[in-house]
């Protein structure tokens, strides 16, 4: 197939998806595009000796695999995601009343946060399974691991994030805050 | 079923990937069982907040823009026109062929060694795309060439020549150093109006380096052997302007 066909449909229909996961692995945007433009020219590297139909899962899987690729070469000592500049994703100018958005930015960042900072492993399932609305097979071919290991992995992620946005609230006992 | 076993499988339920025998099961279980019907409500509830509370990113316009130029160039096919003279900026400019030749060029045939040479410039384009996406075009940021210049000597086993153009509108804010199949080589990086200007130096002799101008995945690449070294500049500024820069680092005096 060609490059722009390649492009065309299996690409670009799935380019959101694909930044999405890149963005929230990542932590921000630049390094986010970085990878995704790895991502596009493996991707058009690899088609061109397949046919097409590949579907989401085989561009997410690309991705997902230049990402980590990219860590091992740029961040040896781990990823930290930038929260202000979440802040500021959330700062959505069409937001109706400021102080209704105010106290719902506040209220929808806890999740965000809390999802910004487990693991890596765990938070690309949430990503893949709750945001990308992948099944469960789809997220255990893109990860690599079986079925089982993908529902595990998301029990525990999601007993994560029902944990942490709790201990930020400030009603909660500062022994408990410090925990955080 | 039991409770032990169906709480397990209540997320699953939740995400509707539980099917057959097994959400019969599950289902008749959860009827008389209010703990794991709580659990149910739980799992079904943090899955709407994640829907409604985690954004997500739409793939930005530039970046949409630049892969459509990436894919519409397909690297592995394009190959660059070959100018009937390679040093263009010098036919264009205020310079003799004659000059040309006595600062030192060598231009060789570039028939043997082809894809070495266009691997090394894909290598370098790549690097360039990277760092530039990532905004870490300097580990070394300065505009002085003096704290540039040893910073480059005491990591490499060669010292290459190092030049402020900013009276040409080439400022230099740094430099870096990169591994290019398997070789370090030196980054000067260059600011031109609002490009990224990096020019990439080896000693001669190292490998087969391009040889005449060509685009690379909409990129700029000029090659130049000057100084004994090889010199490739690369940048998304027009042709011109990388043939001026270079022209620049041939007069330099080192």
């Amino acid at each position: 197939m060609p490059p722009s066909d390649t492009f065309d449909r299996e690409i670009l229909p799935h380019l959101d998806g694909a930044y999405n996961l890149a963005r929230w692995l990542a932590g921000n945007p630049a390094d986010a595009e970085d990878v995704v433009q790895d991502a596009c020219v493996r991707a058009l590297r690899y088609s061109s000796s397949m046919r097409g139909g590949h579907g989401k899962a085989w561009f997410l899987t690309i991705m997902r695999n230049a990402y980590y690729d990219w860590v091992a070469r740029n961040r040896p000592v781990g990823v930290v995601v930038d929260v202000d500049e979440l802040a500021e994703h959330f700062a959505d100018p069409c937001a109706e009343d400021p102080e209704d958005a105010a106290i719902r930015a506040d209220d929808s960042r806890a999740l965000a946060d809390a999802l910004a900072a487990i693991p890596l492993q765990f938070r690309e399932v949430i990503v893949l399974r709750a945001v990308e609305e992948l099944s469960y097979k789809q997220i255990a071919s893109i990860v690599g691991v079986p079925i089982g290991t993908v529902m595990s992995r998301l029990a525990r992620a999601r007993a994560m994030l029902r944990r942490a946005p709790r201990l930020r609230r400030e009603d909660q006992p500062a022994k408990e805050r410090r925990r955080t | 079923m039991k409770c032990d076993k169906a709480s397990r499988w209540v997320e699953a339920l939740a995400d509707d990937e539980v099917r057959g025998g097994r959400r019969i099961l599950l289902q008749r279980h959860l009827a008389n069982c209010p703990g794991c019907t709580a659990r149910l409500d739980e799992a079904r509830a943090l899955r709407q907040r994640i829907r409604t509370e985690i954004p997500r990113f739409a793939a930005p316009a530039r970046l949409r823009e630049r892969l459509e130029r990436l894919a519409r160039s397909d690297p592995e096919r394009v190959t660059p026109p070959a100018p009937a003279w390679p040093w263009r900026w010098a036919a264009g400019g205020a310079m003799a062929g004659a000059a040309v030749t006595m600062l030192g060029f060598v231009v060789f045939s570039g028939l043997s060694g082809l894809r070495t040479e266009n691997d090394v410039a894909h290598a370098l384009v790549d690097e360039h795309a990277r760092a530039v996406i990532a905004r870490q075009t300097v580990v070394v940021a300065s505009s002085d060439q003096h704290t540039v210049k040893p910073w480059l000597s005491s990591h490499l086993d060669y010292s290459p020549p190092v030049h402020d153009f900013a009276d040409a509108g080439f400022s230099l804010v740094g430099a870096r150093i990169v591994r290019i199949q398997g070789h370090s080589v030196a980054v000067l990086a260059y600011r031109y109006r609002l490009h990224a200007v990096d020019v990439y130096v080896e000693p001669s002799g190292e490998r087969a380096y391009p040889t005449a101008p060509e685009i690379i995945r909409g990129f700029n690449v000029q090659p130049l052997r000057a100084h004994g070294m090889e010199w490739t500049i690369v940048s998304d500024a027009s042709p011109d302007v990388l043939a001026g820069l270079a022209k620049r680092i041939v007069d330099a005096g080192y």
